[in-house]
């Protein structure tokens, strides 16, 4: 597709759109909402490839991950903090870094609770693996005889 | 704005959009249907094929098909639709558009491609 002319695109695009909306009996809202909707997707597909290596750097911890996760612009800080046991200052220190970085859209007009703009995996983030790593340095904590609660918290320390 | 000259407004920002962002969109399809089952899979999502029918197709199980289907939403490169009391998932680009090949339908399951009505009986949702 890199090498094809957005002409080209057109002109199959506008064909698809024949197509799709010729069996619909709404055509203008439905290639209105078509259009949007794609045009949706491939904006959040490039905005997830500029974000990715930031979100990489800033969302380094399985604790931080989860509360990414559970931002959907509708559950209260105070449910997070008890869901993940993240304490509160530290939730909010981390909203705002999220914020700050692009990845959450603070409150606004469509939600009244910050809200991340992207799923995990459309970071690249893996709970799983960074579980793996918490595990990993606890792992090597304890065999260094030293306690690592606050470790787990935040960037690797 | 005449309803003619949204349209025809929302597909030139579309054309460059897409333009701009075919080579992210190229890499996650890559990145994301990394062998022949999944690539046939995605592209017998049109949404008008559910899990069963493609299942049986790539010969995997329905339930494998809903995974990939809740996975590739995730990524964005599906979207999921209502189909009787279930979700289906179609997906959002086509693999032609991006050079990608396209594998063949088992013979065995050649009346896979000529399916093209929702089939929502087989559709239990999650």
């Amino acid at each position: 597709m890199g090498s094809t002319s957005p002409d080209r695109l057109e002109a199959v695009d506008a064909q698809r759109e024949r197509r799709t909306t010729s069996s619909q009996t709404t055509p203008e809202s439905s290639r209105t909402e078509r259009l949007l909707s794609e045009i949706a997707t491939y904006l959040r597909i490039s905005a997830a490839a500029q974000a990715r290596a930031k979100a990489k750097s800033l969302i380094d911890s399985f604790e931080k991950a989860t509360v990414y996760s559970k931002l959907d612009g509708v559950t209260a800080q105070a449910q997070i903090e008890a869901d993940t046991k993240v304490p509160n200052q530290t939730i909010s220190d981390w909203l705002r870094q999220f914020v700050r970085a692009g990845l959450v859209s603070p409150p606004g007009e469509f939600h009244k609770r910050p809200k991340a703009l992207f799923t995990l995996d459309e970071l690249d983030i893996s709970l799983e693996a960074l579980g793996g790593r918490v595990k990993r340095k606890r792992k090597a904590a304890l065999d260094r005889g030293i306690s690592l609660t606050q470790g787990t918290i935040g960037p690797e320390q | 704005m005449s309803a003619d000259e949204q349209i025809r407004l929302l597909r030139e920002i579309l054309k460059w959009i897409r333009f701009v962002g075919a080579k992210e969109v190229r890499g996650v399809l890559e990145g994301t249907l990394d062998s022949e089952q999944k690539r046939l899979v995605y592209h017998l999502s049109d949404g008008g094929r559910g899990a069963v029918e493609i299942g049986k197709a790539a010969n995997i199980s329905d339930r494998t098909v809903r995974r990939y289907w809740e996975s590739w939403a995730r990524l964005g490169i599906m979207e999921p639709m209502k189909v009787g009391g279930g979700e289906r998932y179609k997906k959002s680009f086509e693999l032609e558009d991006f050079g990608i090949e396209v594998p063949q339908v088992a013979s065995t399951s050649g009346q896979v491609e000529k399916r093209s009505q929702p089939d929502a009986d087989e559709e239990g949702g999650h």
